[in-house]
């Protein structure tokens, strides 16, 4: 009769035991449906679809994994699909950039070339035409820069250079310039020697197309150029008091190709900032502008001082 | 063929005799932001809550991933995340606690979803506030951080940026902006201020008084929208040297062989026309491209305009 009792007792445990194992696994069996479900359209290129898993789930850790598997391809494939857009946008915009001085540039020659003008007007289109060219030179010139830099088949020499020293050098060359532009300026450069490292090319490179920037864009007549240090970073400073830039247009400037002056009849190209910013970050460095319209603009350059 | 995530077919929902939406076919691309732009009461919401099965659909379909959405509820809303007007939140928990509740229930597709989302939307992780505490622009950001706590491929979000600051509002446009951008997730928007659609959308469906009066990418409207003088000439070059020359134009671009664009409208074209006539450059056509969003939707909506 006790005996009974227990196989009964045995019974009932082994059937509820049964029972809960065949619930869990068709609960487990239907998880591993939708993983299925996913799977399969996660393989035809739905990179968005995710699995979802509860704390419960055994099968958890795979459903994160496959997310996780999803979210890395995901998000490289849309870097790529990004770059290849910038990189559209750019030819086309290119594609004007170059035919629009090209085209007019050959309309002065044919007036030229076939007698239309004599003389001193001659003389005038020539320069023009003269001039336009130059500036087509130029703006190849710094596009074939930029797609170097930004294809990473630049080669960079650092060096140990004292960065005072060599402001100094590259703003010696620069004072005739300013001052045949009409700019006043002031240069802060402090007297103690700051080794670091280098690319010295590049480096005059920045300091070039700020300050051309400077005389190009900025419509002021005063150009301040600052170095100073603390313990961690280099911040060398260009600053000019002309027209500003507007809060619109200020967190675009180092796109490439972006122009604040909207009318395609500026002298720029586009680049110069761009170009700036991509040697800067070469030297591990941060380039950021702030500017009231009206009063001026400062670009700082921000060094590491452990390269 | 274009990949629709969500399409519907004549969808429409009647109360008694009044169509509150009427045969509305709407195409929503993936990877994109779809803004559903209307007024007031002109149906957004409703469209909404019927692909959403928050309401009954009186006729019509719904396709959700290329697939009707009848019968297959429980397969589909787990890959959507919405919100629709305000999300019912624990007063007495904090945000985090509050997401948590939602995670356990339905599942993640990460071990840190929760903090991800809130990261996403600017809110702390493990907070001590209390949801009963938070403002207005607090709620939303947290009802828009349960929408996206499952990483879901599909965003249905109506009204978002209702109750925020202004800078609150730029902010909530550029994280969705980023969850397309970077995330690859379709995003359905309603809204019914125009500036708004305007900046974040990439295509967009007008709505007025439960009727889809317009579909169109965003970028076609844009085009309308520049103002400018499209000039074909038979040669672009002896074009622009007349355009610079005689008429000190300067603000152009040359498109083609035979397209220019002039930026300043305000150029007596009769004058340019006889200018290249009479210099033997043949005119082909000069039209006057000058419209403006505002001008467009007004004339779509009959009138009144949007907002």
């Amino acid at each position: 009769m006790e005996i009974n009792t227990y196989l009964f007792l045995a019974l009932a445990v082994t059937l509820l035991i049964v029972v809960l194992l065949i619930a869990k696994l068709r609960h487990i069996k239907k998880q591993l449906a939708l993983i299925k479900d996913a799977m399969d359209d996660i393989k035809c290129g739905n990179l968005n679809r995710r699995v979802l898993a509860k704390e419960s789930d055994m099968t958890k850790q795979i459903c994160y994994d496959i997310n996780e598997i999803a979210l890395c391809n995901q998000t490289r494939l849309i870097q790529h699909r990004q770059a290849e857009q910038a990189y559209k946008r750019l030819m086309s915009s290119l594609s004007h950039d170059v035919k629009t001085p090209l085209a007019s540039l050959v309309g002065y020659l044919e007036a030229i070339e076939s007698g239309i003008v004599t003389g001193e007007e001659k003389d005038e289109y020539i320069r023009v035409a003269f001039d336009k060219a130059q500036h087509l030179k130029y703006f190849v010139e710094s596009l074939f820069e930029w797609v170097k830099l930004d294809a990473g088949e630049q080669i960079f020499h650092f060096e140990q250079f004292d960065l005072n020293e060599l402001s100094r050098n590259i703003m010696t060359d620069w004072i005739l310039i300013l001052e045949n532009s009409g700019f006043q300026y002031e240069i802060d450069i402090p007297e103690t020697e700051y080794i670091m490292q280098i690319d010295p090319n590049a480096y005059t490179r920045i300091l070039n197309n700020l300050l051309q920037n400077v005389i190009t864009h900025s419509k002021g007549d005063k150009v301040v150029v600052s170095i100073s240090e603390d313990e961690e970073q280099v911040q060398i400073t260009v600053k000019d008091n002309g027209k500003g830039i507007s809060s619109d247009d200020l967190p675009h400037i180092f796109e490439r190709m972006y122009q604040c002056d909207h009318s395609r009849s500026g002298k720029g190209n586009g680049l110069g900032l761009s170009i700036a910013k991509e040697l800067v970050s070469v030297h591990k460095g941060k380039i950021t502008a702030a500017s009231t319209p009206g009063t001026g603009t400062a670009f700082t350059i921000s060094l590491p001082k452990a390269l | 063929m274009d990949d629709f995530v969500i399409e519907t077919r004549k969808l429409t929902k009647t109360y008694g005799d009044q169509t509150a939406v009427g045969k509305v076919d709407l195409h929503v691309r993936k990877g994109r932001i779809y803004g559903l732009l209307g007024r007031n009461g002109a149906g957004k919401t409703t469209i909404m809550k019927m692909i959403l099965g928050l309401t009954s659909i009186t006729s019509g379909e719904v396709d959700v991933f290329g697939q009707n959405i009848k019968g297959r509820e429980k397969r589909v809303y787990p890959r959507i995340g919405a919100i629709i007007e305000t999300p019912g939140f624990y007063p007495n928990l904090t945000g985090t606690e509050n997401l948590e509740i939602f995670a356990k229930l339905r599942g993640t597709a990460s071990p840190d979803a929760v903090k991800n989302a809130l990261e996403i939307v600017g809110l702390p992780y493990k907070d001590k506030k209390l949801f009963s505490k938070y403002s207005l622009g607090m709620k939303q950001r947290l009802g828009i951080a349960n929408a996206i706590l499952h990483d879901p491929e599909l965003l249905i979000l109506d009204e978002p940026t209702n109750g925020l600051d202004p800078i609150g509002i730029a902010e909530v446009r550029e994280f969705i902006k980023n969850l397309s951008a970077m995330r690859g997730k379709t995003i359905l928007i309603s809204s019914h201020i125009l500036s708004e659609i305007a900046l974040l959308a990439d295509d967009i469906g007008i709505i007025d008084h439960g009727v889809l009066l317009e579909e169109s990418s965003m970028e076609e409207l844009k085009k309308r929208n520049s103002k400018y003088i499209l000039l074909q000439v038979s040669d672009v070059s002896k074009a622009a040297l007349i355009l610079e020359r005689g008429f000190h134009v300067k603000d152009y671009s040359v498109q083609d062989d035979q397209t220019l664009r002039l930026y300043d409208t305000s150029l007596d074209m009769a004058a340019v026309n006889k200018a290249l006539v009479v210099q033997d450059v043949a005119v082909i056509s000069s039209q006057l491209c000058n419209d403006t969003l505002e001008d467009y939707f007004k004339k779509i909506t009959g009138g009144e305009g949007i907002a």
